[in-house]
């Protein structure tokens, strides 16, 4: 604990002066750097702005599915929405899966980030190992996976009763729990190599000599990692847990590749639910209510994840 | 200053009169077509590639530009393209959007683009299929109706000696192929994705039921519906199905019938293109759909439509007129075997003489079609998701048809 204590403070030192010189710097130029950030600042409000602007228009107006705007509807496309038993249901499973996924990640990333950073035999061809999902795009891995977790064709059943279990012509994709369960692991796949990316980041932060140097005190491998490693690890898991949970929450092709939200709309979640509404049947309106729910869900998200720095930062300084 | 404030005006100016120069070039040559097509197989886009190559050496005035994409990504490509106003001026389509595109009055009206003669060269029912409103919104490119494949050996195997043509026979047949000894399964029923409620509309239109009810309500929940439900559930509940109903899509049931596990399934003529080429081993026949009551078959129709934002309709109209003459149709006809939409390929010996292909020809008469209401894709969606709760079980078929029904009917109301 002494060792945690006397690397904040001196963390937070070295912050605060950081924090003044920026101070100071800011103080003798204002107006210029104004000035000089205005374009891209201009630029970023219009191009993320823009897009949100007109999503709300669509929201509150009656809207053909060319995005042709017709007279104001206040808020009859949220209570469609959200009086659709199939928006609730994909709501549900939406945070089902963004749990799931994010929780599964987190939980395998930091052990596998750990091993990766000790020194070892072929660490490199491990680490390109970890990696290499990350180079295959999303939508040809959950292509392959659908054929992997094929019934009939399938080499995870091949494999399976090679085994000599009760596998043979299982249809993994046919029951909605199994299907979810399957779309889930290979979110969580497709998640590891940026999460580990992440905290071997962070794990390179940690100074050596903390650990040396809590060895010398006597203090046990599970020790150091609970008070060491987990506490110096956690800004860089809330930047992979918040980052982790916006790509989640807005993953598109493994669950429409796959199963396509089904069976009877199962594994559906927000986001497919919103691209049928606009895509396929046509309901824009219904589709940028949807999105706005969304849009607000992980704005609150964003809020929360602020918050919590803040007042881990202001502890800090206090 | 001043010499560069000249040089600069003469710059901007010999640019404006390059530009107009370009512009009026432009305007005086070449109508562009641009035409849109999706791909049935991977030979569509070369075919019409090929045809677009012949039709501008012989028309100078015209240069046609063939696009083409798979048929997943039509629906939001073109609807993103009509939005963003850079539509092409021909585009290809499923007749049962062309419901609502013509409504939202993006289509535009072709019946007096034709040349005379044009229309008369159509079989008639196809054709119709394409008017709405006193107007005529495109031409069939695609038309099929479904059969019944079997495999001959699976038959030969367990014993069947005639091909069944009544439910029951079907379901007896398929209980003899399901005990086979090895993984054989009796019958095929799709339960996920793309025209999953299609096939259960075999059932239900065998069983003397319908979409609509006499009322002009869903016919979801009639009593031939459920009676045309439980007629799949009996054989999901013996197990003389592939595992799995929920899980399988067309594309699943035909790739087992390829691999020759499959005893029967319902498909559609370019079903024949694909044994071709992945199940050259399976020795097949094709038979009417199964009846209880009725005699019926799904008959389905693609459209190809002029855009109303065509700025060169009448080249555009030129150019279909092309693909639909007697020489091409036939070859395309042939290449994707797709059921004769015009009145001279119905009697050439590829349709007439070949067994592969005459039992559809045979069927067209007892065709029935989706309807073409623009809310239709919302309302199967939502028949598809309840049929696959009672195929699952988790439901009865009267509990979940009467949610499609209601579904349906809810979303009558609305439009």
């Amino acid at each position: 604990m002494s060792l945690h204590g006397s690397d904040l403070t001196l963390s937070s030192t070295a912050a605060r002066s950081l924090r003044a010189a920026g101070t100071r710097r800011r103080r003798s130029l204002p107006l210029l750097g104004l000035l000089l950030i205005a374009p891209s600042l201009a630029l970023s409000i219009t191009v993320i702005g823009y897009p949100i602007f007109d999503v709300l228009r669509m929201a509150l107006f009656e809207v053909n599915r060319f995005g042709r705007l017709g007279d104001f509807v206040g808020l009859a496309h949220f209570v469609d929405a959200f009086s659709d038993p199939i928006f609730v249901q994909a709501a549900w499973q939406t945070v089902i899966w963004t749990l799931s996924v994010v929780g599964g990640t987190v939980l395998i990333s930091v052990p596998v980030a750990i091993i990766l950073s000790e020194d070892f035999y072929g660490r490199m061809i491990a680490r390109t190992v970890i990696l290499l999902p990350w180079a295959i795009s999303l939508a040809m891995t959950a292509v392959v996976w659908r054929y992997v977790v094929n019934g009939d064709f399938g080499t995870l059943n091949m494999t399976l009763s090679a085994l000599g279990l009760p596998f043979a012509n299982y249809p993994w994709l046919a029951y909605p729990t199994t299907a979810f369960v399957i779309e889930i692991l290979v979110g969580i796949l497709v998640s590891i190599p940026f999460t580990v990316t992440i905290i071997m980041g962070g794990l390179t932060s940690i100074p050596r000599t903390l650990y040396e140097a809590s060895a010398l005190d006597g203090a046990s491998t599970v020790r150091s990692f609970t008070s060491i490693t987990l506490p110096l690890l956690r800004p860089f898991m809330q930047i992979a847990v918040v980052l982790n949970v916006i790509y989640v929450f807005n993953s598109f092709p493994i669950i429409w590749i796959m199963t396509n939200g089904g069976p009877s709309n199962r594994t559906d979640i927000l986001i497919t639910y919103v691209y049928k509404q606009a895509f396929v049947f046509g309901n824009l309106g219904n589709a940028a209510a949807g999105s706005v729910a969304m849009f607000a869900m992980l704005l609150l998200f964003a809020a929360l994840y602020l918050t919590l720095t803040r007042s881990t930062e202001t502890a800090e300084n206090d | 200053m001043k010499i560069d404030r000249k040089y600069v005006r003469a710059l901007a100016l010999g640019a404006t009169c390059l530009a107009l120069s370009f512009q009026v070039t432009s305007a005086s040559a070449k109508d562009v077509v641009r035409a849109r097509f999706a791909e049935y197989s991977t030979q569509t886009g070369p075919f019409f590639q090929e045809l677009a190559k012949k039709f501008n050496a012989a028309n100078p005035d015209i240069e046609v530009k063939v696009e083409h994409l798979p048929w997943p990504e039509m629906q939001q490509q073109l609807v993103t393209d009509i939005s963003a106003g850079t539509a092409p001026d021909i585009s290809h389509m499923a007749t049962r959007w062309m419901a609502g595109f013509s409504q939202d009055g993006v289509l535009a009206p072709i019946e007096d683009l034709m040349s005379p003669a044009f229309a008369e060269t159509f079989v008639p029912t196809y054709l119709d299929l394409q008017k709405q409103d006193g107007h005529t919104w495109g031409l069939p490119i695609a038309a099929s109706a479904r059969g019944l494949f079997y495999n001959k050996a699976l038959f030969k195997q367990a014993g069947i000696d005639a091909v069944p043509t009544t439910w029951d026979q079907v379901y007896e047949a398929a209980g003899k192929i399901d005990a086979l000894e090895g993984d054989f399964y009796g019958m095929g029923i799709q339960g996920k994705d793309l025209d999953a409620e299609g096939y259960w509309f075999y059932s239900l239109w065998t069983h003397g039921g319908a979409i609509f009810g006499p009322d002009g309500k869903s016919g979801f929940a009639s009593p031939e519906a459920v009676a045309a439900t439980d007629n799949y559930l009996r054989f999901i509940k013996a197990n003389v199905t592939q595992p799995g109903v929920t899980g399988s899509s067309r594309e699943d049931l035909q790739n087992l019938f390829a691999a020759g596990k499959l005893g029967m399934v319902l498909s559609g003529p370019w079903f024949n293109a694909q044994l071709a080429e992945q199940g050259k081993d399976v020795d097949y026949g094709i038979s009417t759909i199964p009846i209880a009551t009725t005699a019926a078959t799904y008959g389905v129709t693609d459209t190809i439509s002029i855009l109303e934002s065509s700025t060169v309709k009448p080249s555009a109209m030129k150019f279909l007129e092309f693909i639909f003459n007697e020489e091409n149709r036939l070859e395309f006809g042939k290449l994707e075997g797709f059921v004769p939409v015009l009145k001279s390929e119905s009697t050439a010996p590829f349709f007439a003489e070949n067994p592969k292909m005459k039992v559809f020809l045979d069927m067209g008469p007892v065709a029935k079609f989706a309807p073409l209401i623009p809310a239709w894709e919302e309302m199967s969606d939502g028949l598809r998701s309840e049929l696959s709760a009672i195929y699952a079980g988790e439901v009865t078929s009267e509990v979940g048809l009467k949610r499609a029904a209601e579904r349906m009917d809810a979303l009558l109301a609305k439009k």
